[in-house]
């Protein structure tokens, strides 16, 4: 297949198999670590020899000689294990281990042109022959059958599209067989489609639940021959009916394709489109008068119906000269179409805003359906950004593991909500504040397996990570049932440190979160993991550049847990528009508690300082006009919109509320990337900028500058 | 997994959590058979199912079968999860007409369900 592409089809290919490798490495680690935890090993097993396996088929596609070499030599020492012909050990899950990375690493380097460690690639060849040695007597002919250079996929030259009718036995299920993944291992051989025969299925009194009463058809189009198809049935072809045709073969691509007596008299002008369509739409379709005449069963029908589109896009690609199941799109090429979804956005608010005006019935209309519209563009084009977050919770597996044993823990990872979904740029910069987390959980907070014991908990301790939604908003946990935090010994390093005096008395929250400040740490002894107060702080800083925020709660004896709070996606916000003077600002709406009037008699009632009074409760607020030094006279009525930040609630007083509105946020550059209080800009429709406010840093500036005091006592408050 | 059921004789309300595998499949069947003979419409929201495998698939394709014969109606709300569209897609399940020999009237449980697929 390699020989057919240019070097740039090429590139583009292997770049794309790199991505697949990624998924599959992250399956056969999963399923490796599995081996060590379940019970039921056959099912990880399985799943690492179809990980192994797809490795190995796709590298060999696209010359990446030295992964099939090892994948092929892991493969069949797995493949024993399957057949019962070598156990599984530790020393073996601990030889495949690395090889995950190692997998990795080749793909990278032969992508880039580097030479290949071809004395490493040999040593763990060796070291897999090791197993299957230690059986060759009783396993000769398995092994024999798969020795020498590991085979590669073979391709035809050419695609051939194969009709696979597939009928398991009744007890593939029992078996542990998902009938799913044969057909997520055909569907790397070529473009395929799927159809299930659901007519044996019994009504619901009768069916036995764990038998297979489904048969299926498939079309598949694939440049390999039947031996690949019959690979991927290996398993269980004994027990089951499968039946593979040719049904179309791209050399004879003109054979039986011909044109209909209609379609020539139109191309010849004898007759118009138009009424060969009114004609033929009063004619009844050959499915339709089989199934009336009680000849074959609807499904039969769709099931050839679906052959037969499948042989019609075949036809297609073929004419096409090329297979596109999937776009790569340099990630600069998004965020330009993400910054013009979000200007149109802008754009059909202030239309709405201009019709809405006019009181024109027609007009409304037009607006409506296009705020529909690029609303449905909007959320489509944020959702290519979107990941999922098991994309990183998957790589923390052996992570734990391995930290873990280097500790002498018995740690157990447990992961939930993988699917939710985040933004790419908020996955990326993820990674490192959750290995912090982890790191300190397994370090600090999960106990020794004796310790553990001698509390009465199970010797293994377990940390939980869980992604779920919540509004605009995505909720990260981090879980542990260990010794939970320590409230004097964080006390007293905090006065040991300066960071607070010895009188000083902090609530739990407050003093959990002395423990995000820079230079904090209570491990009694500096490790190589953690321990050196560095991380923690960093954590803190990461979270909240993505506009996240971090809370810790926790219970002596008990555990931990730690929730990142991350918005959504980093490229747009739903913010309120407001106005000081002619400048425009915008508040992240998810900031916004509420907005109250402030008259000259509320300032008079501060005494100088400023305070309003909500309900009973004093908060500070801040003067953008002189924050940001805008002259002019501020009206009679000025308003103050109340934000909930990192240390309470604090107020912003501006001219006017315009309203919300979607907010695509801009960097201000390398130059303005420190000014404090303002986390970016945006063009609103009428082509002005509007700075939007980082609620947090604003509270703290005014804070450091006296302007506001987020911690009033009890004496201040009742001077109110 | 997790099943709660909302009672009321005319319309059942299955919610189903978690996992919808073989290794639930025989709670499901009782809880399908319950309602069928139970409610005269039953509806099933699989809003938060975060697996399907074809044992559950074979199910629901059972239970629906079963309804159209008792003249009772049995429907997925649309808001089923991604997953569970994907894996009734992933399991050729997905259509775009019912089986014609049993409802008649050329729908399909999953045809409706999976709409917007």
């Amino acid at each position: 297949m390699i020989e057919d592409l240019n070097m740039e089809e090429l590139n583009i290919a292997r770049e794309a198999f790199k991505e697949e490798a990624r998924e599959r490495v992250a399956e056969l680690e999963s399923a490796l670590l599995e081996l060590e935890t379940s019970k039921d090993k056959k099912d990880a097993v399985e799943r690492i020899f179809r990980a192994l396996h797809t490795i190995k088929g796709s590298g060999a596609m696209f010359g990446f000689d030295a992964v099939t070499k090892i994948t092929h030599e892991a493969e069949t020492v797995y493949d024993m294990v399957r057949k019962n012909k070598i156990e599984i050990t530790k020393e073996l899950v601990d030889i495949t281990l690395p090889v995950v990375d190692q997998i990795m690493a080749i793909i990278e380097e032969t992508i880039a042109g580097s030479p290949i460690d071809n004395v490493l690639v040999d040593k763990i060849v060796s070291s897999f022959k090791r197993f299957t040695s230690k059986t060759v007597d009783t396993t000769s002919s398995t092994v024999s059958s798969t020795e020498g250079n590991a085979p590669a996929l073979e391709t035809q030259g050419k695609e051939v599209t194969y009709r696979i009718r597939f009928r398991p036995s009744h007890d593939i299920l029992i078996k542990d067989i998902d009938p799913k993944l044969l057909f997520e291992d055909l569907s790397h051989l070529g473009r395929f489609k799927v159809f299930a025969h659901t007519d044996c299925i019994p009504e619901i009194d009768n069916i036995e639940p764990e038998k297979c009463y489904t048969h299926w058809d498939i079309i598949l189009t694939t440049p390999y021959g039947m031996n690949a198809i019959n690979d991927v049935f290996i398993f269980v072809e004994d027990k089951s009916e499968l039946k593979i045709d040719v049904i179309f073969d791209s050399d004879s691509i003109n054979e039986g394709i011909y044109k209909k007596v209609g379609e020539i008299l139109v191309e010849r002008g004898d007759i118009k489109e138009e009424d060969l369509q009114k004609v033929l739409s009063k004619k009844k379709l050959i499915g339709e008068m089989l199934i009336e005449n009680g000849l074959v069963d609807s499904s039969r029908v769709e099931s050839a119906l679906i052959e037969q589109e499948h042989l019609k896009d075949a036809l297609i690609s073929r004419q096409k000269m090329e297979i596109a199941a999937s776009v790569r799109v340099p990630l600069e090429k998004l965020d330009r179409l993400v910054n013009l979804v979000g200007e149109m956005v802008t754009l059909q608010a202030r239309l709405s805003q201009t019709v809405s005006l006019r009181n024109d019935p027609e007009l409304m209309l037009i607006s409506e359906e296009g705020g529909r519209l690029t609303e449905e563009l909007r959320e489509n084009t944020m959702n290519i950004r979107m990941l999922p977050i098991r994309t990183i919770f998957s790589k923390f597996r052996r992570f734990v593991r391995d930290l873990s044993v280097e500790l002498g823990k018995d740690v157990s990872l447990v992961t939930e909500g993988g699917e939710t979904e985040l933004d790419k740029t908020v996955i990326e910069k993820l990674n490192d504040p959750l290995v912090h987390l982890i790191r300190n959980s397994i370090d600090h907070g999960i106990e020794l397996p004796d310790i553990r014991e001698a509390a009465g908990k199970s010797r293994q301790g377990i940390i939980r990570l869980s992604a779920m939604h919540t509004g605009p908003e995505v909720l990260i946990k981090i879980e542990d049932d260990g010794a939970g935090l320590d409230i004097d010994a964080i006390h007293s390093k905090a006065v040991k440190n300066g960071l607070i005096s010895e009188n000083d008395t902090l609530n739990e929250k407050e003093l959990y979160s002395l423990i995000f400040m820079s230079g904090f740490s209570t491990a009694m002894n500096v490790t190589n993991v953690s321990g050196r107060g560095v991380g923690l702080d960093v954590v803190k800083k990461v979270i909240e550049s993505l506009r996240g925020s971090i809370e810790m709660d926790s219970k002596r004896g008990a555990g931990t847990v730690i929730t990142l709070k991350l918005p959504l996606t980093l490229m747009i916000i739903d913010g309120l528009l407001v106005k000081v003077g002619e400048e425009d600002f915008v508040i992240p709406l998810s900031a916004v508690e509420e907005c109250i009037e402030l008259t000259k008699k509320d300032i008079e009632k501060g005494h100088g300082k400023h305070l309003v009074n909500i309900r009973g409760e004093l908060v500070p607020y801040i003067r953008l006009r002189n924050e940001f030094r805008i002259s002019g006279d501020f009206p009679e009525i000025e308003q103050v919109v109340i934000s909930r930040g990192n240390n309470g609630r604090v107020g912003f007083v501006v001219d006017n509320v315009v309203g919300e509105q979607q907010t695509v946020i801009k960097s201000l550059g390398d130059f303005y990337k420190d000014i404090k209080g303002i986390s970016g800009a945006t063009i609103l429709g009428n082509g002005k900028v509007a700075l939007i406010m980082d609620v947090n840093d604003l509270a703290k500036i005014a804070e450091e500058d006296k302007m506001i005091n987020l911690n009033l006592n009890p004496l201040e408050r009742n001077k109110l | 997994m997790k099943f709660k059921v909302d009672n009321s004789k005319e319309r059942r309300l299955l919610t189903v959590e978690g996992m919808l595998t073989a290794q639930h499949a025989p709670e499901f069947k009782a809880i399908l058979i319950e309602a069928l003979k139970e409610a005269n419409s039953i509806e099933l929201n699989l809003e938060k199912v975060t697996e399907v495998d074809i044992a559950c698939l074979q199910l629901i394709c059972a239970a629906h079968k079963t309804s159209v014969k008792i003249k009772k109606s049995l429907n997925i709300l649309e808001n089923c999860s991604d997953i569970f569209k994907r894996g009734v897609k992933a399991a050729g399940y997905a259509r775009k007409r019912g089986c014609i020999n049993i409802n008649g009237d050329n729908k399909c449980l999953l045809v409706v369900a999976l709409s917007k697929l």
